[in-house]
């Protein structure tokens, strides 16, 4: 055997070795992880927590440094599973602060959309002309003789007229312990009650919404709403700007508990 | 005698580059790892992010569950501390209340914390 042979041969052996020591033997020991390296429960609670912390505090340059520690490639699908779980429980925070962080990536589901169109921000009422203030305020910083403030840039909309209408509107005085409600059926042109429609309910700051025919032992066209006290709602169908109700409230009963309101609601005739 | 010198130093050279290949080329990298074994930086992060999502949620069962891995046998005490260095450190207010707020549900306070404690 020539020596370059023997040379080249005991460099390979040396280096298997060399690496079987390394790897098997006395490999590096990190004392610290990363959050990407801990269990796949703890990863988990930590995309969950930063969802969190995002949704209270708003913090989104923080949120992801907290994301790229976990070095996923899949972090939509992660959040999407996350958000699953957690939103299979029902309408949740945490699965709320998901699906905003899942929204904020541009990784909303379907699924998602319901806390998502929940997330309403009261619509600025515009101001007929911009204000003109002649005289300056006292302050420490000097401000201009005249100001003009312009009012926020808005659109004309139109307020949609609704493709559904009150056909009977009445007020329940409730008994025991139950919340007061909002109780809608939902019927059709042929007066046959409607299941799997959806009902919004708006408040000022937040929306929700019940989809109807899920208590068919009532009525198949028959869904609820638990109402707070002092809250406001509207009542729409099919989407939260389809308002059809306005300005209802839980109003204290002359005998005892708060007026729950049940409405039959048909669609609109020309 | 040359050709068996020659070996050696080939034998040498080879483990060498092995090692140090296996151990900063390609070290051993490790997943599943519990998450005590995170980095101080990264614990801190943790009772930070636990604290925010508790002033979020209100729920001190699950704040409690993500920071037991920390493992610390006394969970108020272990955030109680957080908040006290938070303070220390000049960290903005809201973050001090966040920490003194869940260290004072899982029963630990002190008087220098207790300041934060109403809004």
């Amino acid at each position: 055997m020539s020596t370059r042979a023997l040379v080249l041969i005991l460099l390979v052996i040396g280096l298997v070795l060399g690496l079987g020591y390394a790897w098997l033997i006395d490999p590096v020991t990190f004392s610290e992880s990363s959050p990407a390296q801990v269990t796949k429960a703890y990863r988990e609670a930590w995309l969950l927590m930063a969802a969190e912390a995002y949704a209270q505090d708003d913090d989104w340059e923080r949120t992801q440094t907290r994301l790229d520690a976990l070095r996923d490639p899949n972090l939509a699908q992660t959040l999407a599973a996350a958000f699953d779980q957690y939103n299979a429980a029902g309408p949740n925070a945490k699965a709320r602060a998901l699906a905003r962080l899942a929204d904020r990536l541009n990784a909303s589901t379907p699924g998602m959309q319901v806390y998502l169109a929940a997330i309403i921000t009261p619509t600025p009422r515009p101001s007929p002309t911009p204000r003109v203030s002649a005289t300056p305020h006292r302050t420490e910083t000097p401000r201009p003789t005249a100001t003009l403030e312009q009012p926020p840039t808005l659109t004309p909309t139109v307020t949609p007229i609704p493709d559904y209408q009150v056909i009977d509107r009445r007020a329940e005085c409730g008994h025991g312990k139950q919340p007061p409600q909002i109780r809608v059926i939902v019927l059709d042109a042929l007066g046959q009650s409607v299941p799997g429609k959806e009902v919004w309910i708006t408040w000022e700051g937040g929306a929700d919404r019940f989809v109807t025919g899920l208590k068919p032992e009532i009525d198949p066209g028959y869904g609820d709403f638990d109402m707070q006290l002092d809250q406001t709602y509207n009542v729409g169908v099919d989407k939260p700007t389809s308002v059809v109700v306005r300005d209802l409230r839980a109003e204290p009963c002359e005998t005892e508990g708060r007026t729950s309101w049940r409405f039959i609601l048909g669609p609109r005739t020309p | 005698m040359r050709k068996i010198i020659i070996s050696l130093i080939a034998l040498t050279i080879g483990l060498g580059l092995g090692v140090a290949i296996g151990w900063y080329v390609w070290p051993v990298t490790y997943t599943e790892a519990q998450p005590n074994r995170m980095g101080a930086s990264w614990k801190d992060e943790s009772i930070w992010m636990a604290a925010q999502a508790f002033a979020y949620d209100h729920d001190l069962e699950a704040a409690q569950t993500r920071l037991r891995p920390l493992d610390s046998e006394d969970l108020g005490a272990l955030v109680l501390e957080r908040a006290t260095r938070a303070i220390e450190q000049n960290l903005p207010a809201i973050q001090i209340a966040y920490l003194a707020r869940l260290a004072a549900a899982l029963g630990a306070r002190s008087p220098q914390t207790d300041v934060y404690l109403t809004p």
